[in-house]
């Protein structure tokens, strides 16, 4: 199992298939990135790799077994496509508590 | 009639060396006095008429129906005739004499003398020698009564050669007509008096000369008989001789093409460039058709020469049709054909016969059908034979919605090597042995093979066989059941057949089934039946039916929240490995691919429901039956994806499935790879930078054009939802999409299905 960060004030639980095990922690760690990443593009307004990440984001987060990080990867996306700083800033940190937040059980 | 005295002479002592008469011969004849005295008739009228007439029919009649006459034996007959005759005439000597092809020599083929008990024959007379009696033949109607040989203008020219020798005084000749000529004569004499010939002895001559056309006819029909069997032997010597040949030539044939086509498959596995593979293609096919025919030819020769032992083992009849669909539903599938299989209830299951050989013609036919069929559907229904009434008598019926077969080539078709279209080879290809060997398979299998058609509708292929039922069926496995009591069950497909299999089998497992033909009718019928209270429990929906097709129906009810409690399996054919990986992303029960099998349809309602409800229904559930092995070796799966996390986790997904996963970063590489490789599957995401998924896969097609290379399943993964993007990755040539994210589920069950279908 692992943790939620303790600055985290919303928990959640996600079951993920034990096979991912392996990969989980480095996909987490790319969110963490991902989020870097983000914050610096909107500084430099750079929607186009905005849009890519988040785009992976949905794409990829519900495989993982999380599927609010497709949600919040489609939101950001559709943000993204309209420059929408403030929208894309808000799932930004929507994306940042779901990672403090989540606490997995493999299963 | 005339005799040489010389013939009559040297009969008594040399019979069988008769000799041609001359004028020399006949001027050295003595000169006889002719009878002075003509007495009458020597068979009274009278009181013994009636006797007489009763005698003379019943000795014809014995005549008639006589070995002798109807063997075909002609001199036994000719025998047989004058013996009669002289018997009925009470005459001295009587004679049958035939006619030479050119009417210009009589030759006496049988001469009778009662008293010496004796048969002889051999003499020629010549018409230059006797022109008047010639003449007379010629030209008389009735029998020539000479009443007094010697003074007869039509006789006494044979005085001296003959009647005064003879001491013959009256000649009755009756005429011997086949096919409207005169072909003989026969001829009664008396010896010794003259004789008025009575009317009833010129009628009885004339009879014993029919008896005579009769014998010869039966002997003509004797000889053609003969000459038609020894043509008909000598054809079937021919015949087997060939078919022999043809068996033993085919699998001299078959056995080093094994070898090539096994050496064709082993290169195929090598890395080729694409022209290579290319021709390497265009040889395996070819190679497999050549086998084709030559399998069919070893069949037919097989066949005609006798050597096809039929098996008489135990078999299901059920296992028999399953497999047989199986084998089939790719091919209905690739077409976008419905393909469906109904056996009825009362058809007995466990039987004894061939099941290779039936199956053989099972497929034969289905595959016909499918051949010449491009659009619709193919039907086969299974029931007892209604012409039959005797246990055991089954009739398989495939109805298709073809091209038809004209009326005089509906029986043509089942000849070897016959097509009912001159084309019809070019266009679909097959040797036309298939039904010929089909139709001997059911012959021998005491049943028969027929068509009906209807030129550009479509035709009905019938198929009757009669096979044994096994005595004690009770140890055979049990059918499969589920117990489905209390559930209500809705049935939703376009195609009346299949809905007829699924109510039947559903009705069986105690389900209460309702039925609706289009999407729309269906959801009118789940609000009603939601209305009512009375919901329905399973819901079987075909994926493809016109106006609103199933996951349109799947759609609306999860819109109106009216999916709660409702266990939903699609029915899938064409487009299936894109139908399963949205049913699975929808969450529904689960997916069958026609034609339905009813072990899968037990199988997919008991994972249906436990997926649902957590327990299967009450009652057993048969456990699956052991698929056909697989292929010893996994899919070779292409990744494109330029997403890492997402290459990471599919190939998390495919570890330890057997699968090998090359992944490359976007589309220009996958296109590399895919020239350079062979790949049974490739994944593609849509999204990627450099080259996308939608101009990859058109360049994969255009590639596997140019190269004549057969298409590779191309499943997208995708993000997208609108039906505008999914229609524009079907254009772009790719044959699936699994939604993005892709769950691990979907992406095993659909390549799973793409292993299965691996040749």
């Amino acid at each position: 199992m692992q943790s939620p960060d303790s600055r985290s004030t919303k928990r959640c639980t996600v079951q993920v298939d034990r096979g991912l095990e392996d990969i989980v922690p480095g996909f987490l760690a790319n969110r963490q990135k991902d989020l870097q990443t983000v914050r610096r593009a909107l500084l430099e307004q750079d929607f186009e790799t905005i849009t890519l990440l988040a785009h992976r984001m949905k794409g990829d987060g519900g495989g993982y077994g999380f599927d609010r990080i497709t949600e919040i990867g489609g939101d950001m996306e559709l943000a993204a496509s309209r420059h929408d700083c403030t929208a894309v800033e808000r799932y930004t940190a929507e994306l940042e508590e779901f990672l403090l937040g989540v606490t997995i059980v493999y299963v | 009639m005339p005799r040489r005295p010389r013939f009559a002479a040297r009969k008594s002592t040399k019979p069988s060396a008769p000799s041609r008469p001359s004028i020399s011969d006949r001027e050295r004849l003595p000169d006889r006095h002719a009878p002075s005295r003509v007495v009458r008739s020597n068979v009274p009228f009278g009181q013994n008429a009636a006797a007489l007439l009763e005698r003379s029919q019943e000795t014809i009649r014995k005549l008639a129906q006589s070995d002798a006459l109807n063997s075909g034996n002609l001199p036994l007959a000719f025998q047989a005739i004058t013996e009669a005759c002289s018997r009925l005439l009470q005459v001295d000597r009587v004679s049958i004499w035939l006619f030479a092809r050119d009417q210009t020599s009589l030759s006496l083929v049988d001469l009778f003398e009662p008293r010496q008990q004796r048969h002889s024959a051999g003499m020629v007379l010549r018409s230059t020698d006797y022109p008047i009696y010639f003449e007379a033949l010629a030209s008389e109607e009735r029998a020539i009564a000479a009443h007094d040989a010697f003074t007869d203008p039509r006789t006494k020219e044979f005085a001296h050669t003959y009647l005064a020798p003879l001491k013959i005084g009256a000649m009755l000749d009756a005429l011997i007509r086949q096919k409207g000529r005169v072909v003989g004569v026969l001829s009664a004499e008396h010896v010794g008096t003259t004789h008025r010939w009575a009317i009833y002895e010129e009628q009885l001559a004339s009879s014993m000369a029919t008896m005579a056309t009769l014998a010869m006819e039966a002997a003509e029909r004797r000889e053609v008989e003969q000459a038609l069997r020894v043509a008909k032997e000598t054809a079937e010597v021919a015949s087997r001789a060939k078919s022999e040949f043809l068996a033993s030539m085919s699998h001299e044939i078959r056995t080093p093409m094994n070898a090539i086509i096994g050496m064709a498959d082993l290169l195929w596995e090598t890395s080729l460039t694409p022209e290579q593979r290319k021709y390497l293609r265009i040889f395996r096919r070819a190679g497999g058709t050549l086998l084709n025919l030559i399998n069919d030819i070893l069949d037919l020769s097989k066949v005609e020469a006798g050597h096809l032992e039929l098996e008489s083992i135990d078999f299901d009849l059920h296992d028999v049709v399953d497999k047989t669909m199986d084998i089939l539903a790719m091919r209905a599938n690739e077409k976008g054909l419905e393909l469906a299989c109904h056996v009825d209830s009362a058809v007995p299951r466990f039987l004894i016969g061939d099941p290779t050989r039936l199956t053989q013609i099972l497929i034969n036919l289905i595959g016909n059908a499918l051949k010449f069929t491009d659009k619709g559907s193919v039907t086969v229904l299974v029931t007892n034979d209604p012409d039959a009434h005797s246990p055991g008598a089954i009739r398989f019926s495939v109805r298709d919605t073809g091209i038809g077969i004209p009326d005089d080539k509906l029986n043509a078709i089942f000849d070897s090597f016959t097509q009912a279209h001159p084309s019809t080879a070019r266009l679909y290809g097959g040797t036309g042995l298939g039904l010929a060997i089909s139709k001997h398979l059911a012959e021998r299998m005491n049943g028969r093979i027929w068509a009906e058609s209807s030129l550009g509708k479509g035709s009905v292929f019938h198929c009757s066989v009669r096979l044994q039922i096994q005595p004690h069926p009770s140890a055979q496995k049990p059918a499969a059941q589920i117990e489905l009591s209390g559930v209500r069950a809705l049935v939703v497909d376009d195609h009346p057949t299949n809905r007829l299999i699924l109510r039947e089998s559903l009705g069986a497992w105690g389900a209460e089934v309702a039925e609706a033909s289009n999407g729309a009718a269906a959801l009118e019928e789940l609000r009603r039946a939601a209305e009512l209270r009375t919901p329905y429990g399973l819901l079987l929906l075909d994926c493809r039916m016109p106006e609103m097709n199933g996951f349109q129906v799947v759609e609306k009810l999860k819109a109106s929240s009216s999916t709660t409690g409702l266990t939903v399996i699609m029915l899938t054919s064409d487009h299936w490995a894109d139908d399963i990986a949205r049913t699975y992303d929808l969450g529904l029960g689960g997916y069958l691919v026609k034609p339905i099998r009813r072990a899968d349809l037990i199988q997919t309602i008991g994972i249906a429901f436990a997926r649902r409800q957590g327990t299967f229904p009450t009652g057993s559930v048969e456990p699956r039956e052991p698929k056909p092995p697989l292929p010893t070796r996994g899919l070779r799966i292409l990744l494109a994806e330029d997403s890492p996390d997402n290459q990471l986790l599919v190939r998390a997904y495919l570890k330890q499935t057997g699968h090998q996963l090359d992944v490359v970063d976007h589309g220009a590489i996958a296109l590399e790879k895919f020239k350079n490789g062979r790949y049974d599957v490739i994944l593609m995401d849509v999204q990627m930078p450099v080259m996308d998924g939608y101009s990859a896969a058109r360049a994969i097609r255009k590639c596997e054009q140019d190269h004549d290379l057969l298409p590779t399943p191309i499943i997208a993964l995708t993000a997208l939802a609108l039906k505008e993007e999914a229609a524009k990755i079907f254009e772009a040539g790719c044959t699936a999409h699994i939604t993005k994210p892709v769950k691990k589920a979907t992406l095993l069950e659909v390549l799973q299905a793409h292993k299965g279908r691996l040749t």
